[in-house]
């Protein structure tokens, strides 16, 4: 007897998957949280995206680029309706926005990871990773940008 | 999500493929060494990498690994006569050493040298451990044999197990890198199963389903670790090294065995799910190891005299609805490495990542298949030697351990992810 796995796991039925969209776009924000993090993140702009907005937060102001354009947005604004929020961390990141920024989305109850852009074995950023560890639900720790690229790829952004 | 063409990428491991070619660069594991158990045994056959061979055992104790079929007419030595140093073809009666070299073509004079230019495409096929090992790639960079801690402990200390899944190996591996669905799919076994129960570290597991995951790159694959909440304001981290290509080791728990998986790509559809069990700095208890011969833990029951799952895709693995319900096990289907299978199995033989949606804790998986692709082109691109290749990068291990809050797991417990003889893992 044929079971229903057998049935349904064939190469053949693979073929038969609803070719309609299982998920609506998500609001991505993509945050440098110190300069340092600007070059990665101009490599990003000059990239396709979808629905992902890039920007700088340093000392109480956010920064939103859109092409040759940068405007100031109230953190506030800029978190509504937000889906996933990136952080890019470097030396120059500062705590005390690292922990703004996670309480704000972790009232939102909004997905938040951290990408460490410097290796921590050779900068003083020990502080601040200890503290985006608190904020984050998810830490990668990689120099490289294309690392960061797949993975904002590889959730939609 | 993957797109198409890079899905097909690292899923194609046939001959001449980016994929085949980097796992050409590998020792593998072929067979357990219990397949050849004498001198002049039966045959095996072997698939891998989309390559039918056959393996066998001479008269000697040498282990050969070679095409499946005779040159004369194609038919298979498997029917193979294993016997005075070679295998000769049942049908007429041509005969091969374990490189492959053809002997003896009883039909033609000896002296005529015909046989010398007959030679089956043969791969070194070694025994290190519980496993024979081969390697498929160019023979001038065959790297030293595999270091691997499980395999080179006294035979007391290891078990070696392997079951045959239907699946494309990529998406069994990743289900080794992503240890979230432990809390989840396995979460009723970690109390009952005999390799499982009575550690802590348990408790930690079961009690905070959202970890924060953290990985990081090192020289030969990743760093994955998954953080939950402890007591008294401290961290349960489990640390997850996987190693390229697809070596992946789970975190121990308490004094139990540690153990880990390889998943070898048999062809694009099916893979070889290696799993193994170790103590570093002991022998394992009868207990324990009846225990894993009986499938418990990370191995499985099988089928009378084979390597298949005896929960399988022809039985619907088993499936108790009511366990299901009463939450003896989360998904109905019993034990760990029949959850995975089930669950893997029933995404098709090769998942389209297309159509998935990934999350920021899916980074190991990731992070895994970019340098798996990268790994590819490189040598594809550039001839440049993947990582994970020499022995010292086999040289890890998992970990489960408490830290402060401020601590991170890369610095506090560096010595605890290499290898180091006779010292014990690092677990709670």
């Amino acid at each position: 007897m044929i079971t229903q796995s057998m049935r349904a796991t064939s190469a053949a039925e693979s073929r038969f998957r609803i070719a309609q969209p299982n998920s609506r776009t998500r609001k991505t924000l993509v945050l440098a949280l110190g300069r340092h993090a600007l070059t990665p993140l101009a490599e990003l702009q000059q990239l396709g995206w979808n629905n992902t907005v890039m920007g700088l937060y340093t000392s109480g102001h956010l920064e939103l680029y859109s092409g040759q354009e940068t405007r100031r947005v109230p953190l506030d604004d800029a978190l509504d309706q937000l889906d996933v929020m990136v952080l890019l961390i470097t030396s120059d990141s500062d705590t005390e926005s690292i922990e703004r920024i996670g309480e704000a989305c972790s009232r939102r109850r909004i997905m938040t990871s951290g990408f460490v852009l410097e290796p921590p074995d050779e900068t003083d950023i020990n502080t601040v990773l200890d503290c985006t560890r608190r904020v984050t639900v998810s830490l990668v720790i990689d120099t490289d940008t294309d690392t960061l690229i797949e993975s904002l790829r590889a959730v939609r952004a | 999500m993957l797109r198409t063409e890079v899905n097909d990428l690292l899923t194609q491991t046939g001959p001449g493929t980016p994929m085949g070619d980097l796992f050409r660069r590998y020792w593998l594991p072929a067979l357990l060494a219990e397949e050849l158990p004498e001198d002049d045994c039966p045959p095996v056959r072997v698939k891998l990498l989309s390559e039918r061979m056959i393996a066998f055992r001479d008269s000697d104790g040498r282990y050969g690994l070679m095409d499946e079929f005779c040159a004369h007419r194609g038919v298979s030595l498997w029917f193979g006569r294993n016997e005075e140093g070679g295998l000769r073809c049942p049908y007429h009666g041509w005969k091969y050493d374990v490189e492959g070299n053809c002997v003896d073509v009883p039909s033609e004079p000896a002296e005529s040298g015909f046989c010398e230019k007959i030679k089956l495409q043969a791969y070194p096929l070694i025994k290190v451990g519980d496993i024979l090992w081969t390697y498929m790639g160019p023979k001038d960079l065959q790297p030293q044999p595999p270091e691997y801690e499980f395999a080179v402990v006294p035979a007391e200390q290891t078990f070696t197990s392997k079951r045959f899944q239907e699946s494309n190996w990529l998406q069994a591996m990743e289900g080794g890198i992503d240890s979230s669905h432990v809390s989840f799919l396995h979460s009723g076994n970690l109390n009952t199963d005999p390799l499982f129960k009575g550690a802590k570290g348990n408790q930690y597991n079961l009690a905070d389903k959202m970890p924060f995951f953290e990985v990081a790159k090192h020289n030969s694959g990743l760093w994955v670790g998954a953080r939950r909440n402890a007591e008294n304001e401290q961290y349960y981290w489990r640390i997850t090294p996987w190693i390229m290509p697809c070596f992946t080791m789970v975190p121990p728990r308490g004094d139990h065995p540690v153990h880990g998986h390889f998943w070898i790509p048999i062809d694009d559809e099916n893979c070889w799910a290696w799993s193994f069990d170790y103590h570093p700095n002991r022998a394992l208890s009868a207990t324990e190891r009846e225990a894993m011969e009986a499938g418990k833990g990370i191995h499985c029951e099988y089928v009378p005299g084979t390597y298949i799952p005896k929960a399988n895709k022809t039985n619907d693995y088993l499936i108790d609805r009511q366990a299901q319900k009463e939450g003896r096990t989360y998904s109905g289907v019993e034990g760990i490495a029949i959850q995975d299978s089930s669950l893997q199995e029933s995404m098709g033989p090769i998942i389209d990542r297309t159509r998935e949606n990934l999350v920021s804790t899916d980074n190991g998986i990731i992070m895994a298949r970019q340098m798996l692709r990268k790994a590819a082109i490189a040598l594809k691109d550039k001839d440049q030697q993947p990582p994970g290749v020499q022995p010292e990068d086999h040289r890890v291990r998992s970990v489960s351990v408490v830290l402060p809050r401020d601590q991170a797991f890369e610095t506090a417990c560096a010595e605890d992810l290499k290898a180091r003889k006779g010292v014990p893992h690092t677990s709670v």
